[in-house]
């Protein structure tokens, strides 16, 4: 991963991981949107699942 | 994300580090590739059934549903990889084209391919530019999330003498009272 980024991405990955607290963003799983997205059942068209939101939501601590 | 000599499966190479899960039959077809073979034969290179020896790294799965002949594209597309990426508002904007382009030509030949991303608002035009269906959840500060994580700091409080339950009440009630200023 190197050649993409000096930034070690993997231990980031992995503090954040080590760090999350259980059960934080199930809301996000229960979504009719993340089921969708998660089973295929839209296709190709529904490739793409964006979460959107402002720094500290918690975007990066969801599950 | 794309080089010449074989870019696109280049790109790849972020994908298919992740874990994924095996076809629904039950088949896994992997093969390894490296970047030098890549550049020798313009393709990852044939497929083994069951190979088992994890070299430097990259695995590929064909599921059943692709047939064993045709062009390499077509052989080689996957089964169910899920790719995340967060932040992207934090990727530099000369490279954001770049790398949903990369994103996007992934998901054209591979259309079983799920791609997570999370970011600030802003780059959500950017997302929509290249995937204009794609299905985009606001994130916002969770109350019952919040609660649960001060909960536990508050258990693991190191001087549990220095706390009653009457300042353990207002520290969560002042924190959550918060949320709506983030």
């Amino acid at each position: 991963m190197r050649w993409l980024s000096p930034l070690e991405p993997n231990n980031r990955h992995q503090g954040v991981s080590a760090e999350r607290f259980d059960g934080v963003g199930n809301w996000l799983l229960e979504t009719t949107e993340f089921r969708e997205w998660r089973y295929n059942e839209g296709g190709a068209d529904k490739a793409v699942l964006f979460c959107a939101g402002n720094p500290g939501v918690g975007k990066t601590y969801l599950r | 994300m794309r080089s010449s000599g074989g870019g696109k499966y280049r790109s790849c190479r972020l994908v298919l580090r992740l874990p994924f899960s095996t076809g629904a039959d039950n088949h896994k077809y992997y093969g390894s590739y490296s970047e030098a073979a890549i550049k020798q034969r313009g393709h990852p290179g044939p497929l083994a059934r069951g190979v088992s020896k994890r070299e430097e790294g990259v695995w590929w799965q064909r599921p059943a549903t692709c047939g064993s002949e045709g062009n390499v594209e077509n052989r080689y597309c996957f089964a169910r990889v899920f790719i995340c990426l967060d932040a992207l508002d934090e990727c530099l904007p000369k490279h954001l084209p770049d790398l949903l382009e990369s994103l996007r030509d992934i998901v054209r030949e591979s259309p079983r391919t799920r791609i997570f991303l999370t970011g600030r608002s802003h780059v959500r035009e950017d997302v929509q530019r290249y995937f204009s269906k794609a299905v985009v959840i606001p994130v916002s500060p969770s109350r019952g999330d919040i609660r649960n994580y001060v909960k536990m700091r508050l258990d693991r409080d190191t001087e549990p003498e220095a706390m009653s339950n009457d300042l353990r009440v207002d520290i969560v009630r002042v924190i959550l009272g918060k949320i709506s200023n983030v």
